[in-house]
């Protein structure tokens, strides 16, 4: 699935509710076709028999509208204790990345597609949302592992039931297995509307289990419209 | 005493020259100074940077005015003065206008409606086209520009559609008396968690709403990125219908029972 391909005649990889069509019209250009829910679109690429298109695993990024965020709604709510931290280990579904060398050129998404509102309509933020039910049916090849460290600075017991990553900071890690792993995010819960997400770029894998790692930076976002 | 003369009419050219070549030189400036602000790429609104532009090339071409009638021997003290005495008469004179120009400045700055936002002012809706200092206009979803003085869009209820980026869509559907309304309920939510672009927070809300003459009224109510307002309206319209349709859940036209009773004479 996750490969280099190089298209003489046509290719179609099929996935679970989209499928992609690589079709060669000359010796210099690449029709990719994408079908998602219903949806046909269509796109020519100048890319030469000799170059590969590249399959990668990708962040959750929106398919019909554009996303900067991701929300993350707990399967239960979790109550801090003033002042103490937990790890929360989560499922994340992953987008497919077509590449041509660095370049991302499309993303179809791997799974059920759904979105949210976090914080009020004029100021808030439009987020890919994933819930137990995106994730239930999303095959489980495309779901990747995502450790999320939780601290509370509060004086008060707080209930955590969502968190909002920013897309940018989210990597995500192929391992030679083929398992999917994302980097770490961590939550500081300072009041609830008050609580700083953060995503770090360094990784504990070591480097010769990683086949692949998609491109980010450390980025934060501070949910500010409640928790 | 003809020499006098010519002495004193070559001062004058000369002087005269100056003061046209002052004017050129701040008109010039200030078109190079208005060029430069529109290209500059700062963030702010396009409409802001227009007036701006236009603002200072004004004032560049006010200065080098004075600058020719001081040259030319103008007293400008005494015609800041009068100008000061004739501003108060034209304020008063052309009040109304003023009232737009600040009107429109206000505007500038608060930035409550800037060009490309989808608007609506009382029964007009479009799209803004220009924000000017005297008025703003708005290009209709039927094609035509209606240009509203900036006074009158500072007092009307300005609905700025561009601002939100997400709105709740509100649809109401009328099923029968002789329908499952709970299994019309089930219908409706699965189609609706089923749409991408229905949002799942807020999540939707369902609401048996009233119980009408001839049908149960079911009032649906769900968020929708903004942009994408009208096109999912319009497709979960018709899903919602040939969802029910499917499902033998009718959706009844206005109807009356009418009794007649037998043996009357």
């Amino acid at each position: 699935m996750f490969e280099d391909l190089k298209v003489i005649d046509e290719v179609r990889i099929d996935l679970t509710s989209s499928s992609v069509v690589f079709k060669r019209i000359d010796s210099k250009h690449l029709k990719i076709t994408k079908f998602v829910n219903s949806l046909v679109s269509s796109k020519i690429v100048n890319l030469s028999v000799e170059e590969a298109v590249s399959l990668r695993p990708i962040p959750p990024l929106g398919n019909m509208t554009n996303v900067n965020y991701l929300m993350v709604r707990f399967p239960e709510p979790i109550t801090l204790l003033p002042k103490s931290s937990t790890y929360l280990n989560l499922k994340v579904p992953t987008n497919l990345g077509v590449f041509v060398g660095d370049t991302l050129i499309d993303s179809i998404p791997l799974g059920r597609v759904k979105y949210a509102l976090y914080g009020p309509s004029d100021l808030g933020d439009l987020c890919r949302y994933v819930d137990e039910k995106v994730v239930n049916s999303t095959p489980k090849e495309f779901l990747g592992d995502m450790s999320v460290n939780i601290t509370s600075a509060y004086d008060s017991s707080l209930n955590l039931s969502r968190v909002v990553i920013p897309i940018e900071g989210m990597m995500v890690l192929l391992l030679h297995d083929g398992q999917i792993k994302f980097n770490e995010v961590s939550v500081r819960c300072l009041s609830p509307q008050h609580v700083e997400v953060f995503t770090k770029i360094k990784t504990s894998l070591p480097p010769n289990e990683v086949r692949y790692s998609s491109k980010a930076r450390e980025s934060s976002y501070i949910m500010k419209f409640g928790v | 005493m003809p020499l006098t003369i010519i002495a004193d009419s070559l001062e004058l050219l000369i002087r005269i020259s100056i003061a046209l070549i002052a004017i050129v030189i701040s008109y010039y400036l200030g078109g190079l100074l208005s060029n430069y602000v529109r290209k500059t790429k700062v963030r702010a609104a396009p409409e802001v940077i227009y007036n701006l532009a236009r603002a200072i090339k004004l004032v560049f071409l006010f200065i080098g005015f004075l600058v020719a009638l001081s040259v030319v021997g103008v007293e400008i003290s005494g015609l800041l003065i009068a100008a000061g005495f004739a501003g108060i008469v034209v304020g008063l004179a052309t009040q109304q206008t003023l009232s737009q120009v600040f009107a429109g400045l206000s505007m500038l700055v608060e930035g409550r409606v800037r060009v490309g936002d989808s608007v609506r002012v009382g029964d007009d809706w479009g799209v803004v086209e220009a924000v000017g200092i005297m008025s703003t206009q708005i290009r209709l979803w039927s094609g035509e520009v209606v240009t509203i003085p900036n006074s009158d869009l500072m007092s009307s209820k300005i609905y700025n559609y561009s601002k939100l980026i997400a709105r709740r869509v509100e649809i109401s559907v009328g099923i029968s008396y002789r329908s499952d309304v709970s299994r019309a309920l089930n219908v409706i939510r699965t189609l609706l968690e089923d749409k991408e672009l229905v949002l799942a927070e807020p999540p939707p809300t369902l609401i048996v709403d009233s119980l009408d003459e001839y049908a149960v009224k079911i009032r649906i109510l769900f968020w929708v990125p903004s942009q994408e307002f009208w096109t999912v309206r319009r497709e979960i319209l018709r899903e919602i219908k040939e969802a029910l349709e499917a499902n033998g859940i009718e959706i009844p036209f206005p109807q009356r029972v009418v009794w007649l009773q037998k043996g009357i004479s």
